[in-house]
């Protein structure tokens, strides 16, 4: 299976912000958590690959509309934006487009796309379906562990995400080694985009 | 005294064999029941023309014959998902294992790496080409600080090149995995596939039959539970498991008609329980080594072969009356008898096993067995005949009132006035013109077996989806080297893309794909050493921290790959059934398959592509012609039969000779005209049932010249003719064209010919 699809997979679950899974686990993780049509904030990543000693960090910000998709636009240290839709997942850089894939090609991509749906409209089913889970729920916050039912046809190895009334972590960990934490900030709900938010869809 | 006791010796020597072999044959018969088969792909006929494609079927028949699928759809994929569980749970217990994994990925990309300056997508190849650092650095960057990683480490591929490569194999299949699911979307539907293979411990017939029954109440279980799932199945199990049940029927029902109403007529005619159980005796000694026959010299024994073989009841009786009606009121002794009845039966017994024979040397793996098992029976039955009946001192039979059914016929036929003679000829000698001119001939794959259309439907739909290649029509190129062999696939392959855009075909699978040839993966290493890559690995190495010898590694060309290359590697499980080389042959072959080829128009622009080392292999065409190659030549040999039969016959009857030959001809032509006016199509196996014909036939007016007075060979003829037609004629009843298409033949064909045969006999008078 393509690579950009599997890393648009794990991109999906940096996102979490919805309700969570429908087991008292899920529920109570659901209680906590709030919802809405469209979400955003910032976030910080720090990714270490396996064989490359330099720590690579970015920053940047996301938006996610139900309706839409999401875009992911990482802004230091270099420019470069993340689309996903139903029809399709898109990587450009100020120049133009550095990778592009297309739903009717590669039929994963309206799956990614259904999963990231999933998420945001509190359909927990999806992720269900996806992965095996544990983790716990305290007064102040609350911790999952996902790993993947088919370990044969996914490359990473667990995600875990930490979260209070919004995402506050996540980090992934692959079968290469390669270790991804992302760290969430001022994540905002809303019932509808925003002008500036509505044109980066274009 | 002394022929007398070689002949007691011959007859216990082959009792006491046939006691033998019933006995091992009793012992060891879970043994031969597991050589029982009921594969459809073994009623192929060999390939004349090209070996690997011979062996390209026999690959997809091997790995077909195990697996199986099942397609779960509904309105929403989640319900499908649910369904797919309960599915699975309800077959947890059966003999079939998820056949889904994609273990040995990983190894096989790490394969990819040492190679991979030649495993460049042709996109990518122009951007090398055309790009300049800043463009590499860019991307490399995207994919560094990406989300997550990529099942290549960056460290092995900055620039997503052999991810790009490896993207492009996934256009292979379309089906995608999803949690522990696998999904595939067609028409805006999405389908939740379930690859299954079948245990290795269901062997027998009836093990498959049992498995497919067990999956068949899975889905209808599943079904219940979840309103609104559709569920498709496809797989050689569902079509083995119904057509051994439909043949079993048409046994059961032959058997039984044969049977009962052999037994009826021996009883009517001998009033003896001794007459019948001699019989009976007879009979089972045939099948035993027809079946023992077929058990030795094939590997499998179809069960078409038994469902055709059930006409041996008819043979094997045949023979029983010839002796039986023989010994009515007869105060020879048994021996004589022997000696006057030898020239008549042996003759019967050549001539039919000459119109097997034919059904022996056609390359149907499937007929020729039937022809085996047929010839072998009948000479068992003969063998029993002649030599342990003439031992048998309880039959003695005295004439009766069946006698005097067969005394009525022949005077009947005498009191036709000459005028009426001639109008009846002349309207047979019409009607078999009529025949000869308006036969329709059907040569098509159908005409050997057929399967519930019902399980076709899902068959082709289930490959629509899935977007399967075709089994029975693809490319073979070959070549003395793996180079050259790769080298023309990928031209053709270039062919096939223009197809595909032209709407002909929807996709091929090439080995190519995989492993691209060696000048194509040079052009590739000849663009991986671009300026603007390599600048860009020598800024990247250094903004990453990476070592001298990495930034060397990532600009040098590698090894192409190679087809040895890759084998070891578990992945290789799913490619080698394209690629074909052995040891005893210096040429290399692969398979380039299609899917969505629609019409003939798509099949002739498709055929137009082949070359001198690329073939074109259209196995249903192929079947057609061979079928029709050999309906026509069967046509000819039977010809030559007859005019071979009346010359034997004329040396010994002279100006009467034609008495028994002209009879089958003509039944034969008549048979042909009623065939066309009931709509029946003339097949090969029609043919070959009227190359019987020639044999049992002219038998008939054979045994009237030989023994022109004598009024027990009227009734053993009459007696003979009517079981054949009893026995052949239920064949007609068969479920299976072949079979059905021979029984009707014979059916009308024994009839006339016994008839006619009557009609021609010279007139006697039988009261002197």
């Amino acid at each position: 299976m393509n690579s950009i699809a599997k890393r648009l997979i794990a991109l999906i679950l940096f996102l979490i912000a919805g309700s969570v899974y429908a087991d008292s686990l899920v529920s109570k993780i659901e209680g906590l958590v709030s919802s809405a049509p469209t979400v955003r904030g910032k976030f910080i990543q720090s990714k270490t690959l396996s064989g490359v000693s330099k720590k690579l960090n970015s920053e940047g910000f996301f938006i996610v509309d139900k309706s839409k998709g999401i875009i992911w636009i990482t802004e230091k240290p270099i420019y470069q934006t993340l689309k996903v839709s139903d029809s399709g997942i898109r990587i450009e850089n100020k120049s133009g487009v550095l990778m592009n894939l297309d739903a009717r090609s590669e039929p994963s991509v309206k799956y990614i796309n259904e999963l990231v749906l999933a998420i945001f409209s509190g359909d927990m089913s999806a992720l269900e379906r996806l992965f095996n889970y544990s983790g716990d729920v305290t007064a102040k916050g609350w911790n999952l562990e996902l790993t993947p039912k088919n370990t044969a046809s996914t490359f990473f190895k667990k995600i875990t995400i930490v979260g209070g009334s919004a995402i506050n972590r996540i980090s992934f960990i692959s079968k290469d080694g390669d270790l991804t934490e992302v760290i969430f900030s001022d994540v905002r709900l809303a019932p509808v985009l925003n002008k500036d938010e509505t044109l980066q869809f274009q | 005294m002394k022929p007398f006791n070689s002949s007691k010796a011959l007859a216990v020597l082959f009792l006491s064999t046939t006691l033998g072999l019933a006995i091992w044959a009793a012992l060891n018969m879970h043994v031969i029941s597991s050589h029982l088969d009921n594969n459809v792909f073994s009623l192929l006929p060999k390939s004349e023309r090209n070996v690997v494609a011979e062996e390209f079927i026999d690959r997809v028949a091997k790995n077909g014959e195990r697996s199986l699928v099942v397609l779960l759809s509904s309105s929403s994929l989640e319900v499908s998902l649910e369904a797919e569980q309960t599915f699975k749970s309800l077959i947890k217990f059966l003999n079939v294992k998820s056949a889904q994994s994609q273990d040995g990925y990983a190894e096989y990309v790490s394969k990819l790496l040492v190679h991979k300056s030649g495993l460049v997508t042709s996109e990518d190849i122009s951007l090398l080409d055309g790009q300049p650092a800043a463009f590499w650095i860019d991307k490399s960057n995207a994919i560094a600080y990406s989300m997550g990683s990529s099942p290549i480490p960056w460290r092995d591929d900055p620039f997503g090149l052999l991810g790009d490569w490896l993207y492009s194999l996934g256009g292979v299949t379309k089906v995608r995995p999803y949690g522990d699911s696998l999904v595939i979307e067609k028409a805006g539907t999405s389908y939740v596939a379930l690859p299954m293979e079948i245990d290795a411990s269901v062997e027998s017939l009836s093990a498959q039959v049992e498995l497919a029954d067990a999956i068949n109440v899975a889905i209808g279980e599943t079904k219940l539970k979840h309103q609104g799932i559709e569920i498709l199945k496809s797989g050689v199990i569902f079509f083995a498991s119904d057509t051994s049940k439909s043949i079993q029927g048409d046994i059961s029902l032959i058997g039984l008609i044969s049977g009962i109403s052999a037994l009826l007529l021996v009883l009517f005619i001998f009033r003896s329980i001794y007459a019948v159980a001699i019989v009976l005796l007879t009979v089972a000694i045939g099948f035993l080594y027809a079946l023992l026959a077929c058990f030795f010299i094939f590997p499998k024994v179809y069960i078409l072969t038994l469902a055709f073989g059930t006409s041996l009841i008819g043979m094997s009786v045949d023979y029983c009356l010839y002796w039986l009606t023989a010994s009515i009121d007869d105060i020879k002794n048994p021996l004589e008898r022997r000696r006057y009845l030898l020239p008549g039966m042996f003759l019967a017994l050549i001539t039919t096993a000459m119109g097997y024979f034919l059904m022996v040397i056609t390359p149907f793996p499937v007929l020729s067995q039937m022809a085996v098992f047929s010839m072998a029976g009948i000479s068992a039955a003969w063998l029993s005949v002649v030599l342990i009946f003439p031992h048998i001192n309880k039959l003695r039979f005295s004439a009766n009132s069946s006698l005097i059914l067969v005394n009525h016929i022949q005077p009947i036929n005498y009191r036709i006035s000459g005028a009426v003679q001639k109008v009846m000829i002349a309207a047979m000698i019409l009607v078999s013109f009529y025949g000869v001119l308006s036969f329709h001939s059907n040569d098509n794959i159908r005409s050997l077996a057929s399967f519930d259309k019902e399980l076709i439907a899902q068959q082709i739909n289930t490959s629509e989806i899935l977007n399967l290649p075709s089994p029975s029509q693809f490319f073979i190129v070959s070549g003395s080297t793996e180079e050259e062999v790769l080298s023309k696939t990928e031209d053709l392959a270039n062919k096939l893309d223009n197809l595909i855009s032209e709407g002909v075909i929807n996709g091929y699978q090439s080995i190519t794909r995989f492993i691209p040839s060696m000048s194509t993966q040079t052009i590739a290493s000849k663009a991986y050493l671009s300026k603007g890559k390599e600048n860009a690995t020598k800024l990247i190495a250094k903004e990453f921290g990476m070592s001298a010898v990495w930034a060397q590694s990532q600009s040098q060309v590698n090894k192409p790959l190679t087809v040895n290359e890759i084998k070891e590697t578990p992945f290789y499980k799913k490619l080698s059934y394209l690629w074909f080389e052995s040891d005893s042959s210096t040429i290399k072959s692969t398979a380039v398959l299609l899917t969505g080829v629609n019409g003939l128009e798509a099949v002739s622009k498709l055929s137009q592509l082949a070359g001198p080392d690329i073939s074109w292999i259209d196995k249903p065409q192929e079947i057609s012609d061979v079928f029709s190659r050999y309906r026509t030549l069967f046509s000819y040999v039977i010809a030559i039969g007859y005019l071979l039969t009346f010359v034997i016959i004329y040396t010994k009857y002279r100006r009467s000779a034609w008495r028994a030959v002209l009879p089958p001809i003509l039944a034969t032509c008549m048979t042909l005209a009623i065939l066309s006016l009931a709509g029946e199509t003339v097949t090969l196996m029609t043919v070959i049932a009227f190359a019987l014909l020639l044999g049992v036939g002219t038998d008939y007016g054979i045994f009237l010249l030989q023994y022109p007075s004598d009024n027990r060979v009227l009734l053993s003829i009459s007696l003979a003719a009517l079981m054949t037609l009893i026995s052949f004629g239920s064949l007609s009843l068969s479920s299976v064209p072949a079979i059905h298409s021979f029984g009707i033949a014979l059916l009308f064909g024994v009839l006339l010919s016994w008839l006619l045969t009557l009609f021609f006999a010279k007139k006697v008078d039988i009261s002197e």
